[in-house]
């Protein structure tokens, strides 16, 4: 194939990592740029595209969230944050600031590049105006508003079918509980939390094989939730019935 | 601020009433300023002889301010009168008599004993002044002895000590202390109690038990002479207790005074005693803040100087395990693979270490709020994924079990330390079994492991602070911490743990339970689907 490579920004200050993650990022396909302050990075992106930006959220010269939010003024191009201390609170801040994905220091780069190429998929030119969004056996036709499951279709209610539209618009991308809330129920709903818990209980029963160990709308524990294909089985073989 | 109960003497059986002179010393007094005149007398007749001088009446104003600043100013008034005698009878013609007839002399006389009696009044009031300004310096110089050692008593007993020996120097008397115990039911007394006779015990005891801890008391010995004024501490002292001051039998008039200066110490030491309790706890605060504020910079530090290289060596290896010529080679892959799992084990372990160390010092502040206890498990088992490879996991999560109230990521995390310490200490290939119930209140998640399980006297042991059971200990690495962490997570999070031996199988179980939401709640948490 003679298509252009794709190209990585990467945003981090410890040259170990830098080194570590270029030729990670190459042995995969990827060319790589290299920043190692905010300022550099965002001097970076505005002179040539990058089709992903990885970005590092403890940064000499300024916070990482500064790179998301500068970025986020005029560039849609997706962002993953690494962090060594991610609390939940830092993981909804810096999605609520435009960031697609996190990933928490120490990690694998198998784990990286998973997450790099699912958003550079959702990145990929007409992904965008995909009237069909399939995650795994799962489809949903936004255009006719309609759900599948493994061919059949399947009756939802309405918020259930919003839920599974939002998640489907941002499909491979956490969405946090107030994003959720705040499109299904409304901005006065943003706290009801457990709302949202009992639908998507619900709607994991009419979509996922064993509803209690999802593998297409999973948790993000104490962020949201995500659509997404599964990468890989849920650990444990789940028992059934209750025989011990 | 209760100065009823340290400023008054409500309940004391005495009447106050001036300090009086006793008639020896009055006597004395009068006796002495009249002998100052006299002895002077001869001197004023030398000096009139020999010099001529006339108005030599001026001169026995010298022993009558002696005897003022000496002898007070019964003293004085006795030398003036003793002066007007010696005029009349040595001065004034006729002499020899003590008939005054010339109106001057007579005009002189009253002249002297004016000025005289005035300034004997003055000079003894400036005498007591100055007397009192001494007592009252002494006092000072007690109470800044006794302050000094206030601040230097690491305890309650200390404390106490030195409240005894600066009564005793204070009121001049053999002083006993003794405390209360409030907290037993029926009052208790330490402190010199045992030193004092039976019915002074019987009155302390008396005046502890009738609760009404103020004002005091005297106690007589029957058919003796000895008496002892009995005196509350303030409410505000530290701890209750009663001052037992003894009274020898010559001390009946100035009994109000040592009552007044009984109260006065006990309120000077509440309040040192309060200031000094302040000081104390404005000082372990700031202390406490900064210690605080240390650690939680030494644990940001540290977690970011260990897990930053920790980063790089798992990354490195990450890649290179990716890369051809060593995924090629079977050797070669089999030791990233290794500096992988090591990598990944000591962060673990450091983040327990972290985890420790932070549950150490503040206090969590959990974020509750109704989570799905299948979202707890999934995330715990997500989590522990390369901890459980080598064990068959079986997860029993039905799908109608209600909502649990928990700080989501602190339950997950005890589960996973939960899951982390079943796969350490049992065998690869035995089954680790997972399970979540409903039952009444709480939604109890059970975790099974097919180790060795636990002797009875170490079931309860396993969740204190680097506990490691005897099995355990030789074979396998481990820091203690982890379920010692998993009990102050759920600690934090209205959640429980327990650890029991399996009677199925060998193994250990250990639950966690977590409150649930009831089925009517279960309705209203839901909202409206339309």
């Amino acid at each position: 194939m003679n298509e252009p490579k794709q190209t990585i920004l990467l945003v981090e200050d410890e040259p170990q990592m830098r080194r570590f993650l270029r030729a990670g990022f190459e042995l995969d396909g990827l060319d790589v740029d290299e920043a190692d302050t905010a300022q550099g990075g965002v001097r970076l992106a505005t002179l040539k595209p990058f089709d992903l930006v990885v970005v590092d959220l403890g940064l000499p010269d300024h916070d990482g969230t500064y790179v998301i939010e500068r970025l986020r003024a005029w560039s849609t191009v997706p962002i993953i944050v690494l962090s060594v201390r991610f609390h939940e609170n830092e993981k909804v801040r810096v999605l609520d600031l435009g960031a697609d994905d996190y990933v928490v220091k120490p990690f694998g780069m198998a784990e990286l590049l998973a997450r790099a190429r699912a958003a550079l998929r959702r990145k990929a030119p007409g992904t965008a105006l995909q009237p069909v969004v399939t995650v795994g056996a799962l489809s949903i036709d936004l255009a006719h508003r309609r759900i599948h499951v493994a061919g059949r279709p399947v009756q939802m209610t309405p918020k259930e079918y919003r839920l599974l539209e939002i998640l489907a618009q941002h499909w491979g991308k956490v969405v946090t509980h107030q994003h959720l809330l705040r499109e299904i129920w409304g901005a006065a709903h943003v706290d009801a939390s457990h709302y949202l818990r009992i639908l998507v209980r619900k709607t994991r029963q009419k979509i996922e094989v064993d509803p209690a160990r999802p593998s297409l709308l999973t948790t993000e524990l104490g962020v949201g939730y995500r659509l997404s294909s599964p990468t890989s089985a849920p650990i444990g073989a789940s028992a059934t019935g209750d025989a011990s | 601020m209760n100065e009823a109960a340290i400023g008054q003497d409500p309940g004391l059986l005495l009447k106050w009433s001036p300090p009086s002179e006793p008639w020896s010393r009055v006597l004395l007094h009068i006796g002495v300023g009249a002998l100052l005149t006299a002895i002077f007398a001869p001197a004023a007749l030398i000096v009139q002889s020999a010099l001529g001088v006339k108005s030599v009446h001026i001169l026995f104003l010298i022993p009558v301010i002696v005897a003022s600043t000496r002898l007070g100013f019964i003293g004085a008034l006795s030398a003036t009168l003793a002066a007007a005698v010696v005029f009349a009878y040595f001065f004034y013609p006729p002499i020899y008599d003590i008939r005054v007839f010339s109106p001057d002399d007579m005009v002189a006389l009253v002249m002297f004993v004016t000025v005289a009696a005035i300034t004997s009044h003055l000079s003894a009031a400036a005498r007591t002044h100055a007397s009192v300004a001494a007592r009252n310096y002494r006092q000072l110089e007690l109470l800044y002895a006794f302050s000094s050692k206030l601040a230097a008593s690491p305890g309650p007993d200390e404390i106490l000590a030195a409240v005894r020996e600066h009564a005793s120097a204070l009121v001049g008397r053999q002083v006993s202390v003794v405390t209360l115990d409030a907290d037993e039911p029926a009052v208790s007394a330490t402190g010199d109690l045992a030193t004092l006779p039976a019915e002074v015990r019987e009155a302390v005891l008396a005046l502890a038990d009738g609760g009404g801890l103020e004002g005091g008391r005297l106690v007589a010995e029957p058919g003796g002479d000895r008496r002892w004024l009995l005196r509350p501490f303030s409410r505000n002292a530290p701890r209750p207790g009663i001052l037992v001051v003894e009274l020898d039998a010559s001390a009946v008039g100035d009994l109000g005074e040592l009552q007044a200066g009984v109260g006065r110490l006990l309120r000077e030491a509440a309040l040192m005693l309060e200031r000094l309790d302040l000081a104390t706890t404005v000082s372990e605060a700031e202390v406490r803040r900064r210690s605080e504020a240390l650690r939680e910079a030494i644990i940001g530090s540290a977690s970011h100087a260990l897990r930053t290289p920790l980063a790089s060596i798992l990354g490195s290896a990450s890649v290179l395990a990716r890369a051809p010529a060593v995924a090629g080679d079977e050797r070669l892959s089999s030791l990233s693979q290794i500096i992988v799992a090591e990598a990944e084990r000591l962060n673990g372990d450091i983040q327990k270490m972290l985890d420790a160390a932070a549950l150490s010092g503040a206090q969590l502040k959990p974020d509750l709020a109704w989570v799905d206890p299948a979202d707890l498990v999934n995330a715990a088992l997500e989590a522990r994924r390369r901890e459980l490879s080598e064990h068959d996991v079986v997860v029993a999560c039905p799908q109608d079990l209600p909502l649990v109230k928990a700080d989501a990521a602190l339950a997950s995390g005890a589960l996973g330390l939960v899951l982390d310490n079943a796969a350490r200490y049992s065998d690869p290939g035995t089954q680790i079994r997972i399970a979540a119930t409903a039952d009444g209140e709480y939604v109890r998640f059970s975790i099974e492991d097919e180790g060795p399980g636990l002797p009875a006297d170490e079931l309860s042991r396993i969740f204190e602070k680097f506990y490691r059971g005897s099995r355990a200990r030789a074979s396998t690495r481990g820091t203690g911490l982890g379920l010692w962490i998993a009990n102050a997570f759920l600690a934090a999070s209205l959640g429980r743990i327990a650890a029991s031996t399996r009677t199925d199988h060998t193994g250990t179980r250990v639950t966690i339970e977590l409150p649930a939401a009831t089925p009517e709640e279960m309705e209203d948490l839901g909202g409206s689907d339309e």
